[in-house]
């Protein structure tokens, strides 16, 4: 103990201290990391797991069984998902173009009105090589195919991505489409052009073709279609749906609004959407699709944290942990994604953790097209769930599967059944099934998968 | 070399403090010792001062682990309080009511620094402040805790010694 002092009297200056300056620089380093939390991310990684050592000492059951393969994508319900994905842009996209179906993993960039205007698809770029750019979901016009930038290209790995219709692309002209409403029974041309991040909407309306016309406009949610376009190898068909008109402006004490800004409400909440289609021409080489390879996984021990038991200590037998993989449990019910992943072990949070958003696939019970929604977590008490939805939805009855939740978090894993849709649409109960957790199965990213 | 075991003891012993903890709380609810309030006790009244940094890090990894949240923001969660009350070890105040007063400050103090600390990837997860006798057990029941396992191994090796 004595040894461990450096000297007496550096000891006793340090015992005299008044203030303790030492642990004000740690905490003004603390600050710093999460100002950087990619040091922050190099620093702790190692460190967590060099103090987990120990844990490993632990009882953990033997992964017995844990190589069986399990149904664990609810494929029938996804097939569902693509036929409705697919049902309104045939009639209206051209005959020299063909559907091909994507899942998309992620969501990126924050964007106009702080919607994500970047979607990352399970293809490749060879995959989609021939596309006709336009990207829709049933007959709503997504985004378009979009170009990554060198930063977005290492991040990517290769996989294919769309600019949604609210994309500022930086350092490149963002698309405007030529669209047509109605108002008070009179058609009007109109051009769309994205939003900024501010915007309560994230597609504005910069020229009006009447502008007087549309100051009498005394109602918004007109529904606002496309115009065909041909510009810069991007063929817009005429007829898809961009979303609602709405009017930004100032109600007198009449209720009449003086319309200070015109915007469009998509169609489609690009959060909830878990799969788009992308139009390729009949013309172009037929597509390298590879075949659907079935969910790749890895079984890992998992050690539940107290006190509520909702994080897990994972311990791999396999490769490497990626954040924000898929966990399932034994049973292979969805339980929640790596949060933590360092050389050879992680942390797994629950689906049930409070705050945390997800995006979701409604699965109908009378065999309707399955509902995609996106929610965050406000409680969760036993085996019920809340989650506030960030669009309202029609009240349903069914089952709840994942959406793309992330590179390695594909759609398609069971989650729960429908409690109950509350509050107008927006509040969604999910009851959870008790979930095996004797061991897990890590979800594996696309790349390792192929 | 010595005086390298106390600091890798107290490295791997940091995330069973607070695991421990973790089932304290899942076994006896929330009349029980809280360690984390526990820790920032000895780290307030007897812990050297040149020992924090190491002592605050290390918790804060380890609450981190257990709980969930940034490792950064557990520093600050631990370590903000402990500058705050440091200066009360050279009152000259009865030591058990010094304890007291403390025990049951940073009880209040942690719950609402896990609402104020910045919410950004990887926010902490929020508590909720103690009800009354929650708070009078635990301003009793902590000091206890933190006199017993300050006077063991590896925390005994951090503390300050008086003259």
């Amino acid at each position: 103990m004595a040894a461990y002092r450096a000297s007496e009297a550096g000891a006793r200056r340090d015992d005299q201290q008044i203030l303790p300056r030492a642990l004000f620089a740690l905490l003004l380093a603390a600050a710093a990391l999460i100002l950087l939390p990619r040091w922050a991310e190099a620093i702790l990684g190692p460190a967590r797991w060099l103090m987990c050592l120990p844990l490993r000492a632990l009882p953990a059951p033997a992964l017995a069984g844990a190589g069986t393969s399990l149904p664990m994508v609810d494929e029938a319900a996804l097939a569902r998902l693509d036929h409705a994905a697919l049902s309104g842009g045939r009639t209206v996209v051209a005959d020299d173009s063909v559907p091909l179906l994507c899942r998309v993993l992620e969501r990126r960039l924050p964007g106009a009105a702080g919607l994500p205007s970047l979607l990352v698809l399970d293809r490749t770029w060879d995959e989609i090589a021939g596309n006709a750019g336009i990207v829709t979901r049933d007959d709503c016009l997504i985004g378009v195919v979009g170009e990554p930038t060198d930063l977005e290209d290492k991040t990517l790995g290769g996989q294919a991505i769309v600019r949604c219709l609210h994309a500022a692309p930086r350092g490149a002209a963002p698309v405007r489409l030529l669209a047509r409403t109605s108002v008070r029974g009179e058609g009007m041309r109109l051009v769309v052009e994205p939003a900024s991040r501010i915007d309560p909407w994230p597609l504005r309306v910069p020229l009006l073709e009447d502008p007087y016309l549309a100051a009498r406009l005394d109602t918004a949610g007109e529904p606002v279609f496309t115009c065909p376009r041909i510009t810069e190898g991007l063929v817009v068909p005429d007829g898809l749906l961009l979303g609602s008109l709405r009017v930004w402006g100032y109600a007198d004490s009449e209720g009449t609004v003086l319309p200070v800004g015109y915007f469009v409400s998509p169609a489609c909440d690009v959060r909830a959407l878990s799969t788009v289609v992308v139009w390729r021409r009949r013309t172009a080489a037929p597509a390298r699709v590879a075949a659907s390879a079935p969910l790749r996984t890895f079984a890992a021990r998992a050690l539940a944290l107290p006190p509520s038991g909702e994080r897990l200590y994972l311990t791999r037998t396999g490769a490497g942990l990626r954040k924000g993989a898929a966990v399932l449990g034994r049973d292979g019910n969805f339980y929640g994604v790596v949060v933590e992943s360092g050389p050879g072990d992680g942390v797994a949070a629950s689906f049930r953790t409070p705050g945390r958003a997800w995006t979701l696939l409604l699965v109908r019970d009378d065999g309707g097209a399955p509902v995609e929604c996106h929610g965050r977590v406000r409680s969760a008490a036993g085996a019920r769930i809340d989650l506030e939805l960030t669009s309202a939805i029609a009240s349903v009855t069914g089952s709840v599967l994942t959406g793309g939740n992330g590179m390695a978090c594909p759609p398609g894993l069971r989650v729960g059944r429908i409690a109950d849709v509350a509050a107008g649409g927006t509040l969604l109960r999910v009851e959870r099934p008790h979930i095996d957790l004797a061991f897990v199965y890590v979800c594996a990213p696309p790349e390792a998968a192929r | 070399m010595s005086w390298v075991l106390p600091l890798v003891l107290w490295f791997f012993v940091a995330a069973w403090w607070f695991l421990a903890d973790g089932w304290l709380a899942a076994a006896a609810g929330i009349y029980r010792p809280d360690l984390g309030v526990a820790f920032c006790l000895f780290a307030v009244f007897a812990a050297r001062p040149g020992a924090l940094p190491w002592l605050v890090s290390c918790a804060g990894l380890g609450r981190a682990l257990v709980f969930g949240g940034a490792p950064a923001l557990h520093v600050l969660q631990l370590g903000a309080p402990v500058a705050l009350l440091f200066p009360l070890r050279r009152l000259a105040l009865p030591p058990a009511f010094l304890h007291l007063a403390a025990a049951g400050l940073l009880a209040v103090l942690l719950p609402v620094l896990s609402w104020l600390l910045p919410a950004g990837g990887d926010p902490l997860p929020h508590a909720a402040l103690p009800s009354l006798p929650a708070l009078l057990c635990g301003m009793v029941a902590t000091p206890l805790a933190a006199a017993l396992l300050g006077r063991l191994p590896p925390l005994w090796f951090f503390r300050e010694h008086r003259r």
